[in-house]
């Protein structure tokens, strides 16, 4: 009673008249809670979480790399140029890999191959050369490719390697296969299908905590169950650190710091 | 005590109990303070069940929705019922090997279906989890690195898998939910109660519910809109991934995979032996997530086991 009832005064009142008293506000404080729950703010509001932005741009469906078309051209220093406008003149005979003077942007590492030729024909620059001497257009340069890498090539046909835009239905007019250099860049093809990307946000529902994680973003998830925990710290007795630190030993992965009696 | 006294206590104890019925009274209606009354149509409160509609009722009820969208949105939509199509049946495929976890697919679903922005609605979730073993156990999937993929990581989108066998449409009471004869599983917003049966019963987390009434921006609507996918919902009903039917049934790509860069995500129909999924499906590793729970889903997870061998022709 005299934690609800705080005031100094001497005499206090007995708890029956304190019931009279508060009875009397009852009434209006019922009419004022009606009028409150009608007219107030609104007390069932959902907390929404700010709002992350993804700009359009992220979540283009171009193809990572645009490709040269038919005729092929390039540009140098602001001139659209076909490759045999310049290659009529220049015919650098022997195929090897030098620091070239022309094409700057081009480092061959494309597994073994250590030579132009392996792909272009030397004297018809238009064209792309098979390993059987073949000729055959820029426009078909997946074809080529698949000359050499003969099993990804015959699951690019059947569209399982790759990807297919607009259509799923094969016969559709629409559908659209992305050629291997669409993703993979025929010089350097590790470029840039097999590039790390920057992610885009993960959810953004409230949460309690950020996961659990070291400052570079490495998160490890917390074991939850307490038999796993009990065996780990068990087994990292002699170690070091608790069972949620980032870098705990995996089951079956070798412990970095085991076996070095620390 | 005096007679006048107790008439005088029992006239207070009443006026109390009034006020008292007043409060709670008010309390119970005060929810409709939010209630906008140009949302309550007798178009939609007659409605019939999407199944038993006629022509004439899909077109009033078609009216009726763009309506609604023009004046939440000012913009008119193409709004259209998409039927499935004749000897389709769909399947997606994913190449769990090749997903970086770059949750471009999130985002561009978010998009393309006109999910909430604010409260966050996403019908992707990219689980993370240690390479090596599919272990959902030990998934995140608030995963926030500066590059993807991290070290050590496989990633895992999840989705609905439309299954075959859907747990959710068994369990909804009004059957606002069912399975398409293209194996999509729907949902008519303007039938489902928001009970969240359905969400509890599927068991890859696949359906998302209106908390709070959807917050888009106006100038992000995307108007190519079909009755049982991507019209914007209102708040308390359910929705989930439906491949993109009004997409897919007009034989377009979902969104989820036209964005994906490294073109893991695979999609057709799984009767047609020239499609991607068809040669798939018979000549890959499968893994179905959560197999033993008997749902048969349309969504199948596959490895492509190293090329080792098929560097051919240069002597390696
Ligand atoms: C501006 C003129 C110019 C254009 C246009 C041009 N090239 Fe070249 N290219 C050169 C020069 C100059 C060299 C020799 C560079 C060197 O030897 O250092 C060269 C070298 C090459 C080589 C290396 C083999 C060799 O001859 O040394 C290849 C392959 C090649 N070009 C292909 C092409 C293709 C394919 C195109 C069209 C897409 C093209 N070039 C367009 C000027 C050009
Ligand atoms: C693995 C086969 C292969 C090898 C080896 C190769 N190329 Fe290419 N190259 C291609 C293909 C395929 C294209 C067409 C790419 C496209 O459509 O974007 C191309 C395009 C080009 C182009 C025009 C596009 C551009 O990037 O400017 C030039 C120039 C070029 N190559 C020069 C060279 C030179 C120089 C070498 C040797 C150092 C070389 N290539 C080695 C396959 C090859
Ligand atoms: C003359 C044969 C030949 C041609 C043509 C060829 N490649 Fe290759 N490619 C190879 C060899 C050999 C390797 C290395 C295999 C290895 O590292 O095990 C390789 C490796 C690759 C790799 C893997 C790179 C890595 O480090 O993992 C990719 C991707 C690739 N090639 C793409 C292409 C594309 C795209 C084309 C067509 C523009 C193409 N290749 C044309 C022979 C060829
Ligand atoms: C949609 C983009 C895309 C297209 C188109 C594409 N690839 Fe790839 N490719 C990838 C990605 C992504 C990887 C990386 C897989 C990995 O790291 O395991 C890859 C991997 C490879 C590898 C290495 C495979 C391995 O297991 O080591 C080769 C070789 C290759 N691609 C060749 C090709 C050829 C040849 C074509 C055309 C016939 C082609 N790719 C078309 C995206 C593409």
């Amino acid at each position: 009673m005299s934690s609800l009832n705080p005031s100094p005064r001497t005499t206090r009142p007995s708890p029956a008249v304190a019931r009279g008293r508060f009875t009397w506000f009852l009434g209006p404080g019922f009419f004022l809670l009606a009028a409150w729950f009608l007219f107030g703010p609104d007390l069932a509001q959902v907390p929404i979480p700010e709002r992350l932005e993804v700009t359009s741009n992220r979540i283009s469906i171009k193809p990572l790399r645009g490709i040269v078309g038919e005729p092929p051209t390039i540009e140098i220093g602001g001139y659209r140029k076909t490759c045999m406008e310049c290659h009529r003149i220049f015919l650098s005979d022997p195929p090897k890999t030098h620091d070239l003077k022309q094409h700057t942007h081009i480092r061959l590492d494309h597994g073994p191959l250590e030579s132009c030729v392996d792909c272009h024909d030397l004297k018809d620059r238009d064209r792309l050369l098979t390993k059987e001497k073949e000729k055959i257009p820029f426009t078909r340069s997946s074809y080529l490719c698949a000359k050499c890498h003969e099993r990804i090539g015959e699951d690019w046909k059947v569209g399982a390697h790759g990807k297919t835009q607009k259509a799923w239905d094969p016969k559709d007019p629409r559908m659209r296969r992305f050629e291997c250099a669409e993703c993979h860049n025929p010089h350097r093809p590790v470029e840039p299908a097999m590039q790390p990307f920057i992610p885009l946000p993960g959810p953004n529902t409230l949460r309690m905590t950020k996961p659990h994680g070291t400052p570079e973003g490495n998160h490890e998830v917390e074991i939850l169950d307490p038999l796993e925990k009990a065996l780990l710290i068990g087994e990292e007795k002699a170690g070091h650190g608790a069972a949620h630190d980032a870098g705990k030993p995996r089951e079956g992965e070798p412990h970095p710091g085991k076996g070095e009696g620390r | 005590m005096s007679a006048s006294e107790m008439n005088r206590r029992s006239f207070l104890r009443g006026g109390v109990g009034a006020a008292g019925g007043l409060a709670a009274f008010a309390a119970a209606v005060s929810p409709l303070k939010d209630y906008d009354p140009s949302e309550l149509s007798i178009g939609k409160f007659l409605q019939k069940h999407y199944k038993e509609m006629t022509k004439e009722e899909m077109e009033a009820a078609l009216k009726r929705i763009a309506d609604d969208v023009e004046r939440r949105f000012e913009v008119r939509p193409h709004l259209r019922d998409v039927k499935p199509m004749d000897g389709v049946e769909f399947a997606y495929a994913l190449d769990i090997g090749r997903c970086i976890g770059c949750r471009k697919c999130v985002h561009a679903c978010v998009v393309e279906n006109n999910q909430s922005r604010s409260p966050e609605i996403q019908y992707i979730r990219v689980l993370e989890m240690p390479k090596g073993a599919i272990d959902v156990e030990k998934s995140n999937h608030y995963y926030d690195h500066e590059k993807v993929p991290a070290p050590d990581k496989s990633y895992m989108p999840v989705q609905c898998h439309q299954c075959a066998n859907p747990p959710c449409c068994k369990v909804c009471p009004v059957e606002a939910t069912w399975k398409e004869p293209d194996g999509i599983v729907v949902i008519d917003y303007d039938w489902c109660i928001g009970c969240r049966y359905c969400e509890a019963a599927c068991p890859y987390w696949a359906r998302r519910f209106n908390f709070a009434e959807p917050g888009i921006p106006k100038d992000e609507i995307n108007p190519d809109m079909a009755y049982l996918s991507n019209r914007p919902r209102h708040k308390g009903v359910m929705e989930k991934c439906h491949f993109c039917l009004h997409r897919t049934r007009e034989g377009r790509m979902p969104a989820c995979l036209e964005v994906c860069p490294v073109g893991a995500r695979k999609f057709g129909n799984v009767l047609d032996p020239d499609s991607e999924v068809h040669h798939i499906l018979k000549t890959k590793r499968i893994f179905i997530l959560k197999k033993d729970v008997g749902t048969l889903p349309r969504f199948f997870y596959y490895f492509d086991d190293g090329y080792g061998d098929s560097r051919k022709g240069t002597g390696r």
